[in-house]
C-alpha cells in the first residue's frame, strides 16, 4: 500500500525498481510519514474548529474557518517538509544542478545517428551506470546558512504547534473549563464589584468595568447559545485554561511540539528519506529523461541541418527570379 | 541495527507514543490530575473588596492614610502630548466628598463653589505643582500655559451630573439634550455616563474630579477656574442659558479676562473686566477661547466667581 501518493505524490514505479528489502523499507518510511502528516492535519482541523466554536459559537462558520486554515497550514507544513527532503546523493544532486557540465561529461558523438531503440538502450545503460556509481549516499556538507534556515523552519513549526496545542487543550478540558467559568460567573467577588453602585465609587472603577465585561462574556444570550466553551471570549477561556493547568500547560505544549517536530527532523536526518532509494531513483529518472530529450533534440537538429545542406540555393534563387 | 535505522525507529516510536499519551490524557480520570480549579481563586481575588480600584465610602468614615498616584495624560490644541503624575491622599478625597455630601443649605452658588475649592486644596495644589514642574521644563508662553491647563481639564470624558432626587425628578437613565444617558457614573468613551443624586447641587468638588476624572460643565469649569486663578490668570466661572438644536438649557463655562481670543467672541463684562467664555466640557480643537459657534444663542450670562 502506498499512502504517500495521496499526500506527497510518491510514485510507486520508482519504489518498485528497488530491491525487495529496500522497497519495503521505503514503502514503510513514506507510509509512516504520510500517517504522521495526516494526524497533524487532523489535529489542526480539530483545533481550528475549537477556536471557531469559541469565536463564532456556531458550527458552520467554524467548519469553514477550520477548512480554510487547515488547508493553509497543510500547504505550509508540506512546503517545510519538502524543503527538508533533499537527496543525500551528492553526485546526483550536482548533476541535477549543472546540466551543461553533465552533458559535456557524456562523450557520445553518434547521438545524431541514433534511432529510437538505440536512444532508449543508451538511456537504460546510462541509468544503470548512475545507479551503480551512486550506491552510497553522502551527508551534505554544513553551511552557516543552513543554521538560519533551519531555525526559521523550526520556529514556524513551533508556532503552529502551540496554536494547535491550545485548541486541542480547550477541547480536552472543555468540561472542566466550563465548570470553572461557572464558578467565576457565580463568584461573590464578581457579584460584589458589580453591585458596587458607581455613585459611591470615588476613583474611576476599572475593576467594575472588568467585572461587568467578565459577567457579560459568561452570560449566555438566547440568540447565540454556547456550544463548546461557555464563554464568548476566547482570551478569558484561555486565561482560565492557563491558570488551571499551570505548569502542566507547558508539558502539554511540549508534547504537541514533539508531534510537529518529529516528521520535520525525520525527513531531514533519517537516511530512509534523504539517503533513501526512492529519492535516488527519482533523481536518476529525472536525469535520464532530460538526457533522452537532449538526445532527441540533438538528433532532430542534426536532421534539419542535413536537410538545409542538401538544398541548392542557386537553383532556388533562379526559379524564384524567373 | 545501524545508527540511522535506530534514529528512524525511535523517532517513529516517540511520535506514536506521544500521540497515545495525548489521547490517554483526554480520558476523564486524568483531567482531574492536571486541571486545578482552585487556581482561579487567586485570580478572583483581583476583584476582591480589599483590592478594589474604587475607594468605597462607608458610614464609619474610615480614614485611609493611603497615597494614590494619579496619572494625567492629554493633548493640547497644537497636538503636543502632555503627561503628569502627582500624589493625592485618599483621605483628602474622602473628606472633600464628605464635605460636599454634608454641605446642607447654601445662600449663593458662589459661596458653594468657593467652599468646594477650599475643601479640595491639597489635591488641587498637588496637581498644580505637577503642572508647574512640567511647564518649567517645557518653557512655553503664557497663552500656551492657558491652553495647557484648559485642555487638561477638557480631555477627561464628560459625565452628566444630576442633583439630589428630592430636588430634581431628572435621574438617569434618561434622555436629555438628545442623548440617552446611562446610569453609569464612570467616565465612558461614548460620553453617555451619568451620576445621580449628587448633592447638594449636582456638582463634584475639584478633588472628586481629580479622583474620578470625569464631570459636567460646572464641575470642569470649577476646577479649571481654581487652577487658573492659582496660576495668576484673570479667570472666572460664568453661568447662563444656551440654546442649541436640542433646546434651551442652563450651562456653566470658564471665562478669561485680559487675553484676547483669536476669533470674534461674545463676552461678559464684570467689575471692569471683559470675560471671554471658554467651553471646557470636552476637548476639541474648536473648543478654544471665545468660540461659541456650538450654541445658537447665549442669554442671561453672568459671572458667578472671579
Amino acid at each position: 500500500m502506498n499512502l504517500g501518493k495521496y499526500i506527497f505524490g510518491i510514485r510507486e514505479e520508482y519504489i518498485l525498481r528497488l530491491e525487495q528489502q529496500e522497497r519495503e523499507e521505503q514503502f514503510l518510511a513514506y507510509n509512516l510519514l504520510t500517517a504522521m502528516f495526516l494526524v497533524l492535519v487532523l489535529l489542526i482541523f480539530v483545533s481550528t474548529i475549537c477556536y471557531g466554536l469559541i469565536i463564532f459559537q456556531s458550527w458552520l462558520p467554524s467548519i469553514i474557518m477550520a477548512l480554510f486554515f487547515s488547508a493553509i497550514i497543510f500547504v505550509l507544513l508540506l512546503l517545510v517538509l519538502f524543503l527538508n527532503m533533499k537527496s543525500n546523493y551528492s553526485e546526483l544532486t550536482d548533476k541535477m544542478t549543472g546540466f551543461d557540465e553533465y552533458y559535456e561529461s557524456i562523450k557520445e558523438p553518434n547521438f545524431n545517428n541514433f534511432n529510437d531503440e538505440e536512444a532508449l538502450k543508451f538511456i537504460l545503460e546510462h541509468e544503470l551506470k548512475l545507479r551503480l556509481s551512486n550506491e552510497k549516499s553522502e551527508k551534505s556538507t554544513f553551511h552557516i546558512s543552513h543554521l538560519y534556515i533551519t531555525t526559521i523552519k523550526v520556529l514556524l513549526i513551533l508556532l503552529i504547534s502551540f496554536i494547535v496545542a491550545n485548541g486541542i487543550e480547550m477541547l480536552l478540558f472543555h468540561n472542566k473549563i466550563n465548570e470553572t467559568l461557572l464558578a467565576v460567573r457565580n463568584s461573590k467577588q464578581i457579584q460584589f464589584v458589580i453591585s458596587d453602585t458607581a455613585s459611591v465609587a470615588l476613583f474611576r472603577n476599572e475593576n467594575k468595568i472588568t467585572a461587568e465585561w467578565t459577567l457579560n462574556m459568561l452570560t449566555e444570550k438566547p440568540e447565540s447559545p454556547f456550544i463548546l466553551i461557555d464563554s464568548y471570549s476566547f482570551l478569558l477561556s484561555f486565561e482560565i485554561l492557563n491558570l488551571c493547568l499551570g505548569k502542566w500547560k507547558i508539558v502539554f505544549d511540549l508534547l504537541f511540539s514533539i508531534l510537529f517536530l518529529i516528521p520535520f527532523f525525520l525527513v531531514k536526518k533519517s537516511s530512509r528519506y534523504a539517503g533513501g532509494g526512492y529519492l535516488r531513483e527519482l533523481t536518476i529518472s529525472h536525469l535520464s529523461t532530460t538526457l533522452l530529450f537532449r538526445i532527441l533534440a540533438d538528433r532532430k537538429a542534426a536532421s534539419i541541418h542535413k536537410e538545409l545542406q542538401e538544398i541548392d540555393y542557386h537553383l532556388l534563387l533562379k526559379k524564384n527570379t524567373l | 541495527m545501524s545508527k540511522e535505522r535506530k534514529f528512524f525507529n525511535y523517532s517513529n516510536w516517540v511520535f506514536w507514543v506521544t500521540l497515545g499519551v495525548i489521547i490517554m490524557l483526554s480520558l476523564p480520570h486524568y483531567k482531574d490530575v492536571f486541571f486545578n480549579e482552585k487556581a482561579i481563586y487567586s485570580w478572583l481575588l483581583g476583584f476582591d473588596k480589599s483590592k478594589l480600584d474604587s475607594i468605597r465610602l462607608n458610614n464609619e468614615k474610615k480614614i485611609i492614610n493611603d497615597i494614590r498616584v494619579v496619572k494625567w495624560s492629554w493633548k493640547d490644541y497644537k497636538n503636543n502630548q502632555h503627561s503628569i503624575k502627582f500624589n493625592v491622599n485618599i483621605s483628602d478625597i474622602l473628606s472633600a466628598n464628605d464635605y460636599r455630601k454634608n454641605y446642607g443649605f447654601f445662600f449663593s452658588i458662589k459661596s458653594l463653589y468657593m467652599d468646594f475649592i477650599d475643601a479640595s486644596q491639597a489635591p488641587l495644589d498637588s496637581m498644580l505643582a505637577a503642572m508647574q514642574n512640567d511647564l518649567r521644563d517645557k518653557k512655553i508662553s503664557r497663552i500656551d500655559v492657558l491652553n495647557y491647563v484648559v485642555s487638561a481639564i477638557q480631555t477627561p470624558a464628560y459625565t452628566l451630573i444630576n442633583g439630589p432626587s428630592k430636588f430634581t425628578t431628572e435621574q438617569c437613565p434618561c434622555s436629555k439634550f438628545g442623548i440617552e444617558w446611562l446610569n453609569d457614573c464612570n467616565p465612558r468613551p461614548d460620553g453617555k455616563g451619568c451620576c445621580n443624586n449628587v448633592s447638594p447641587f449636582g456638582v463634584f468638588t475639584p478633588a472628586e474630579f481629580i479622583a474620578k476624572k470625569t464631570g459636567d460643565c460646572d464641575t470642569k469649569s470649577l476646577i479649571a477656574y481654581a487652577l487658573l486663578k492659582k496660576l495668576g490668570f484673570d479667570a472666572a466661572l460664568i453661568a447662563g442659558n444656551v440654546k442649541s438644536s436640542k433646546g434651551y438649557s442652563k450651562h456653566a463655562m470658564l471665562a478669561i479676562a485680559n487675553v484676547q481670543p483669536v476669533i470674534q467672541a461674545k463676552y461678559v463684562t464684570y467689575a471692569g473686566f471683559i470675560y471671554y467664555p471658554w467651553e471646557v466640557t470636552g476637548f476639541d480643537r474648536y473648543n478654544q477661547l471665545g468660540n461659541m459657534n456650538m450654541w445658537d444663542s447665549w442669554e442671561d450670562w453672568e459671572v458667578i466667581c472671579n
